[in-house]
């Protein structure tokens, strides 16, 4: 009798993964493609958009919005 | 004694009326008179117009490029929803805001700065180009600005839909013994599905509509690079106002179509789904 009550208390604490998430591997790849994608597609042409505004500098930056 | 027969609907009569009046002038009305402007082409001109070599390889390139550029998004577009509605990241608050910026971003800004990026000497292109991928100046680089372009559509509508996802018949399905992937495919796909063709459709139509980004990164070969929007201005700048509307009318026919199929079938999908 002992010995089941200790077995279940033992299954209780092992960690079950949980039923509405995926493994940490799963979560961590699709993460992982979603970032690549975006940053692909949409902060690349952002980053470009100012590294173009600011090629001159500062001064030349501000003297074209003049 | 007899009572007079009302409609359930307060105001009915005064608000359809409305309704009738707001569309017809803002899209009816603008749109009978591209059909009317048609009509100064006899049918033999209006045909040879709208089959010309030049203009159906520009048919062939915006529905083609349009439709993959909406696949891709509506693929990668469920994708980062789900990352940005279901897990937590460092950043996740800056990444979900930089989604919209291709609504802000001047078209013809994106498609500078697209054709920057890929042309030879751009930060990508120097090294596809050795691999032999040119991306500026083709069929490629359209489609790159067109998914720039469209991306917002499909995050922007499956993310309600996926944030009010009940997390109890995930719990549900998985108390039954589905795997998290089973119950991916057969409980939380089927209700994202209508919403992310809404997303596809919309992403496809402002494809299909695009002008500014394109214009830079396609460098408008005609017969290879020449997007039916770009076709159409040429038409204008050469003053062939009629030539340009019958393109248009032929654009607009078949999204149109298009349309009223998405529609169809996102009606029998949402159905399905609710009878099951």
């Amino acid at each position: 009798m002992a010995s089941t009550i200790a077995l279940r208390q033992a299954s209780v604490t092992t960690v079950e993964p949980r039923a509405t998430a995926e493994p940490t591997l799963v979560r961590g790849l699709l993460i992982t493609i979603a970032l690549l994608f975006l940053g692909l597609f949409l902060c690349l042409p952002l980053a470009a958009v100012f590294v173009q505004a600011f090629q001159k500098g500062v001064a030349a930056y501000l003297a074209a919005l003049r | 004694m007899t009572l007079k027969q009302r409609s359930i609907l307060p105001g009915f009569g005064l608000a359809m009326g409305f309704t009738l009046l707001y569309l017809s002038l803002i899209v009816l009305i603008p749109i009978a008179a591209l059909f009317l402007r048609t009509t100064t082409l006899s049918w033999d001109q209006f045909w040879t117009t709208i089959t010309a070599p030049r203009v159906m390889a520009s048919y062939r390139l915006s529905f083609g490029t349009s439709l993959v550029a909406a696949i891709i998004n509506a693929l990668f577009g469920l994708l980062v929803t789900w990352v940005l509605v279901r897990y937590s990241f460092p950043g996740k608050r800056i990444v979900d805001a930089l989604v919209d910026l291709p609504f802000a971003l001047p078209t013809a800004v994106a498609g500078i700065s697209l054709t920057s990026i890929f042309a030879k000497n751009g930060w990508i292109g120097q090294y596809l180009e050795p691999l032999g991928i040119q991306v500026a100046f083709t069929p490629l680089g359209v489609i790159i600005a067109l998914t720039f372009i469209g991306l917002p559509f499909v995050v922007r509508t499956v993310q309600p839909v996926l944030e009010d996802l009940d997390v109890e018949i995930e719990e549900a399905a998985a108390s039954l013994g589905a795997s998290r992937w089973q119950t991916f495919t057969r409980v939380i796909l089927p209700v994202l599905f209508p919403v992310l063709l809404t997303g596809f459709a919309l992403a496809f139509a402002r494809a299909l509509g695009e002008y500014g980004s394109v214009v830079f990164i396609s460098g408008h070969l005609p017969m290879r690079t020449e997007i039916t929007p770009l076709l159409i201005i040429t038409k204008l700048e050469q003053y062939d106002y009629a030539g340009a509307t019958a393109v248009a009318v032929v654009m607009l026919v078949v999204s149109f179509a298009l349309m009223l199929l998405i529609n169809l079938v996102q009606r029998w999908s949402s159905t399905r789904h609710l009878a099951t």
